[in-house]
């Protein structure tokens, strides 16, 4: 039988009651104390047991040339990384990465079983490896794109574009300098995996994007760094020197159109290359410039009025200075400045210098900036030293006037050279222009400071007159070309070996510029070390020569003749007993060339291309007025050997310098008579003529004008 | 005697609970049931089918004479043991994930374990209230049911299933204590069972381990601790109102039987506290109403059966709360209403037919 249930058991269920309350309470004081206290740390720590975080790089700036043209680029690879908690089957794994990627099968194991999070098993691989390895479908193994530098122009402008490393960080040349904005920041990708390793459906969290590099637009021009190449090869080729470098540069501006150094490396495999070979000769080292130098000692001079073009210089050969003869490399005789540059007189530079006086040679000196950096972006810059003014002798102010025992960096002789080239004005060298972002806007224009006039406007034409002069028919000849009016100063500098002068090594070089009027180009080449010949006007002046003609033709620079350049000489106009003038070669075949140019009275030497046939350029140009013996140096590649006739194009209505360009681009030369537009030609248009043929080209100012459009027409 | 209409507040609880329990069965087992059977659906069509059948049982047990259920305790208990004792036979109960827990033919499996949980709250019911004055007496009243309950805490620990053993021991015990029992006699059961119950956890390692694993889940955080790690982890992600419902990122594999016995840490990461606190709430008012019932109703065996269902339950919902939460070692214990699982649903759902039942014959006051 049943019975009421009791008030015991009434008491009993409350009793039951109260401890459920007190139980439901403790719980939900846990639940606060879960996700409210510790909330955020477990939440975190559930948010990284379930992510892994793969780096995402920033894509580096494009490095272009002053046009666009791309020097150095990023593509997107492959990096593969290895998720070790993921890792089902360490060995295995290991043994199957190993074998496709071609690692070492215990540093990949050592790798896998690593007490890490994420760890990266090999980056950048190329396109192949990673389709193997995704073929492989391991699991805890994945991969994420990264950049890697590639230098499509392999070793073109190595020493000016540098080389950037396996994180993309720059390491030499601009890859260096300007890494900071090139780089841009890195950006993360925050996936969230399920426990079984598989991506949570859209659950890509925390996604920071990387901040792209700007892309970089240097001064460099591609055709002109090719042309610089190219003539370092030749180099090399020809006097294997121990190192060389040729620059080109605006001189109005500092901009660097093209530089170059031999030895050099491909940045793609940079490692691959002795680090010697990154060493940028150009700013990185000094050398002895030698003769080059002169123009210095003269432009003090002239400045400081100590001499004039009238004055009158005596040569003997040698000059005593203190107790030291100090010897000249012939015996001039009487000779005006311009003489004096022309011929490369030692003892009237030492005359020049020792008028000039310690203070004033020093105060030029450092004016020019030879014993200073010069603020090239590119790293590692040198600079240029001497004896210190205060330890200087007479005897050595005499021989630092025709650049002995100075050193200087080769992009510091340039900016002084240009100082002569642009009428006064020490510029800063750069290779850098501009900053844009990838939609192509500018981003910073780079600003290059160009410095004080050290040097009056017409001191420096003056000395610009004399240096035309020096490759007219002074010791530069070989660079010689009519129309061009190039201005230049070689130099042959002995080196000191352990601390003894060397007869054996020197240095060569040649800076020069043109047109002398108004340069526009100035060239530095300088050779260390050549083998065999190693005067300045045979190993360094020819390269100069060849540059700056094809430097005219790539900028439009017209040619200029003189009456006097006048490839036809005419009756009695000049006396010309020893010169003969140097066939025009191009296009014959090289048996063919070499008769012609032994008939002319000049030696010739053959470089290029090896089977090659024909003569596809010559130095110094057809028509070239040179002493009897000089060497001619003939490039034979795979020419045509039907193109010695070419058709002459109609240059009517054209200005002079589109005239000279459509004239050059036929293979012809022009000769300017008047200013303005053309109105007639000789030959007519459509003519065949043998290339090289001048052509002379009639101007009259257009109806309604009277200013003088080419502006450069010789006198 | 004259019949109401049953506690509707009772089946409002249970009605939000089971709705509860069927969106968080889905938003839980969703990823495993597509990455495991193609189908998203699979286990919420399951748990659905099980709510009806539910729904059936309790509509049942609330329609039955119950006094005729009492009539049939011993028999109903008898069964129950028989089946507890063959589920235990190789090839007949079916195995699944190291413990033999199911009997029953294709698709129609079920626990044995679950419905003993529910006659034996009959079976006390009926034999505590058959001789009241009996209780007082150690031997004779209190002894042979802790016998009884050793026994079917012994069959269940042999699947094994120490969760469930484990309510159904409390429950016996709490109806002990509900009957009449004198406190120094459950003193002295409680002094002589805690060492033997400490026996029984120190005897086997894995079962030291992991019942001790609460107490510092870090120290074994792949081992021991990860159970209580990722269901730690999971409720803390919640916060306030939790991440939205299925929003969970632990239910991506890494907390171990989400659907199930881990639901509510889930749902505390779905819906955060206020989740929580809503379903606490709720069982709790459900032990308000169900130990109301048992206070008001007609007789002894009435009220007895209506606090022991009760408690049944409600003691279930707090150890796993308990237990997801981290305050309690892990033992294995569904979710009443939430928890996948379709024994227990039905055999629950059951005794909440009993419990609404009662509150037919409840007197007013
Ligand atoms: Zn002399």
């Amino acid at each position: 039988m049943t019975r009421l249930p009791g008030i015991g058991l009434r008491r009993r269920i409350l009793f039951l009651l109260t401890c459920f309350f007190v139980f439901s309470v403790v719980l939900t004081g846990r639940l606060a104390y879960l996700q409210f206290v510790r909330g955020a740390e477990l939440r975190e720590r559930a948010f990284n047991i379930r992510t892994h975080e793969v780096p995402v790089e920033a894509k580096r700036g494009v490095i272009y040339d002053r046009n666009g043209r791309e020097l150095a680029i990023s593509v997107n690879v492959d990096s593969i990384f290895a998720v070790p908690a993921e890792v089902e089957d360490p060995p295995e794994t290991a043994r199957k990465l190993a074998d496709v990627i071609g690692l070492d099968y215990e540093w990949v194991l050592e790798r896998l079983t690593q007490n890490q999070s994420f760890v990266w098993v090999k980056r950048k691989v190329s396109d192949e490896v990673s389709k193997a390895v995704k073929l492989l479908q391991l699991p805890g193994i994945g991969f994420t794109q990264e950049s890697r530098r590639v230098y499509p122009k392999g070793t073109l402008a190595a020493h000016v574009i540098g080389f950037a490393g396996i994180d993309s960080q720059g390491l030499d040349g601009v890859e260096y300098i300007y890494d900071r904005e090139l780089r841009g920041s890195p950006g993360w990708i925050v996936i969230e995996y399920d426990a079984l390793g598989r991506e949570i459906p859209q659950a890509l969290h925390r996604y920071i994007p990387p901040t792209d590099g700007y892309d970089l637009y240097l001064t460099i021009d591609e055709v002109v760094q090719s042309m610089v190449e190219r003539e370092l090869d030749r180099i090399v080729a020809l006097h294997q020197p121990k190192k060389a470098t040729i620059i080109v540069m605006d001189p109005h501006t500092g901009e660097i159109l093209g530089l170059g150094v031999r030895p050099t490396y491909d940045p793609n495999n940079y490692a691959d290359y002795p680090p010697s070979t990154w060493r940028n000769f150009a700013v990185s080292d000094t050398y002895h410039p030698g003769s080059t130098f002169k123009p210095i000692t003269a432009i003090a001079a002239v400045e400081e009025g100590v001499v004039d073009w009238n004055s009158r210089f005596s040569c003997g050969g040698s000059l005593v200075v203190e107790d030291r003869t100090i010897w000249c490399h012939s015996t001039h005789g009487g000779l005006d400045l311009t003489g004096v540059i022309e011929k490369s007189c030692n003892v009237g530079f030492m005359n020049i210098g020792l008028r000039l006086g310690k203070e004033r040679f020093y105060r030029y000196y450092r004016a020019l900036g030879l014993d200073s950096l010069t603020g090239i972006d590119l790293p590692g810059e040198a600079e240029g030293f001497t004896i210190p003014q205060e330890q200087c002798r007479k005897v050595d102010l005499a021989v630092m006037s025709f650049g002995q025992t100075l050193a200087v960096t080769p992009i510091e002789l340039i900016r002084a050279m240009a100082v002569i080239a642009n009428g006064g004005y020490l510029v800063t060298p750069h290779v850098a222009k501009e900053f844009r972002d990838k939609e192509g806007r500018v981003v910073t224009v780079l600003d290059w400071p160009v410095g004080p006039q050290v040097i009056s406007e017409d001191t420096a034409r003056e000395v610009r007159r004399a240096m035309e002069a020096v490759v007219k028919t002074g010791t530069g000849r070989v660079a010689y070309m009519p129309g061009y009016r190039l201005a230049g100063k070689t130099g042959t500098a002995q080196k000191t070996v352990g601390g003894v002068v060397s007869a054996d090594v020197h240095v060569a070089s040649f800076c020069g510029f043109g047109p002398a009027e108004d340069p526009r180009i100035i060239v530095l080449v300088v050779v260390d070390e050549p083998k065999g010949s190693y005067y300045g006007g045979v190993v360094a002046a020819p390269a100069f020569g060849r540059l700056m003609r094809d430097l005219y033709r790539y900028y439009e620079i017209p040619l200029v003749y003189t009456d006097e350049e006048e490839p036809r000489p005419r009756d009695g106009d000049r006396d010309v007993p020893d010169e003969v003038t140097v066939p025009d070669t191009v296009g014959l075949p090289v048996g063919e060339a070499l008769a012609a140019l032994r008939e002319a009275g000049v030696r010739a030497a053959v470089a290029g291309d090896v089977g090659g046939e024909v003569v596809v350029r010559q130095t110094p140009g057809p028509g070239a007025e040179v002493p009897p013996g000089t060497l001619v140096i003939l490039e034979v590649g795979e020419g045509d050997l039907g193109a010695e006739l070419v058709t002459v194009p109609s240059v009517k209505g054209r200005s002079v310098a589109d005239a000279a360009l459509r004239l050059e681009q036929a293979g012809l030369h022009i000769r300017v008579e008047g200013s303005g537009i053309a109105v007639a030609q000789a030959p007519a248009a459509g003519a065949a003529v043998p290339r090289g043929t001048t052509v002379t080209v009639t101007f009259e100012p257009p109806p309604g004008s009277s200013s003088d459009l080419s502006g450069r027409t010789g006198p | 005697m004259s019949r109401r209409a049953p506690d509707y507040a009772i089946i409002v609880c249970v009605a939000t609970l089971l709705a509860i329990g069927l969106v968080m069965v889905f938003s839980s087992s969703s990823v495993r049931a597509y990455v495991d059977f193609g189908d998203s659906y699979y286990f919420l069509k399951r748990q659905l089918a099980w709510t009806i059948l539910g729904l059936g049982a309790m509509y049942v047990m609330m329609r039955v004479d119950y006094w005729e259920v009492r009539r049939h305790a011993r028999l109903l208990l008898f069964i129950s043991l028989l089946a507890c004792l063959v589920v235990l036979i190789p090839g007949v109960g079916r195995e699944a994930g190291g413990a033999r827990r199911w009997i029953g033919f294709g698709s129609l499996q079920f626990q044995p374990s679950e419905l003993i949980k529910l006659t034996i709250v009959v079976y006390m019911a009926w034999a505590l209230s058959r001789n009241p004055e009996r209780i007082r007496d150690f031997v004779r009243g209190v002894l042979p049911y802790v016998l009884l309950m050793g026994l079917v805490f012994f069959l269940i620990v042999q699947q094994p299933d120490l969760g469930t053993a484990v309510a159904i021991g409390m429950t016996v015990m709490v109806m002990i204590f509900l009957a009449g029992a004198r406190l120094g006699h459950l003193l002295g059961l409680l002094a002589a069972g805690v060492p033997l119950v400490l026996l029984l956890i120190w005897s086997e390692e894995y079962r030291r381990r992991r019942l001790l694993a609460f107490l510092d889940p870090f120290a074994d955080p792949h081992g021991s601790g990860f159970h209580i790690i990722q269901s730690i982890l999971a409720i803390g992600s919640g916060g306030l109102f939790g991440l939205g419902l299925g929003r969970s990122r632990q239910k991506f594999f890494y907390l171990p039987a989400e659907h199930t016995d881990f639901i509510f840490a889930i749902l505390g990461e779905e819906l955060g506290f206020i989740g929580g606190l809503f379903v606490i709430s709720l069982f709790l008012l459900l032990a308000w109403r169900g130990f109301r019932t048992a206070m008001a109703a007609p007789d002894m065996f009435s009220s007895l059966l209506a606090a022991g269902v009760t408690t049944l339950i409600v003691m279930q919902a707090l150890l796993n709360i308990g237990v997801v939460s981290g305050i309690l070692p892990i033992t294995g214990i569904p979710l009443p209403f939430v928890s996948f699982g379709g024994s227990s649903l039905v055999f629950t759902m059951a005794g909440v037919g009993m419990l609404l039942n009662v509150s037919r014959y409840c007197s007013e006051s």
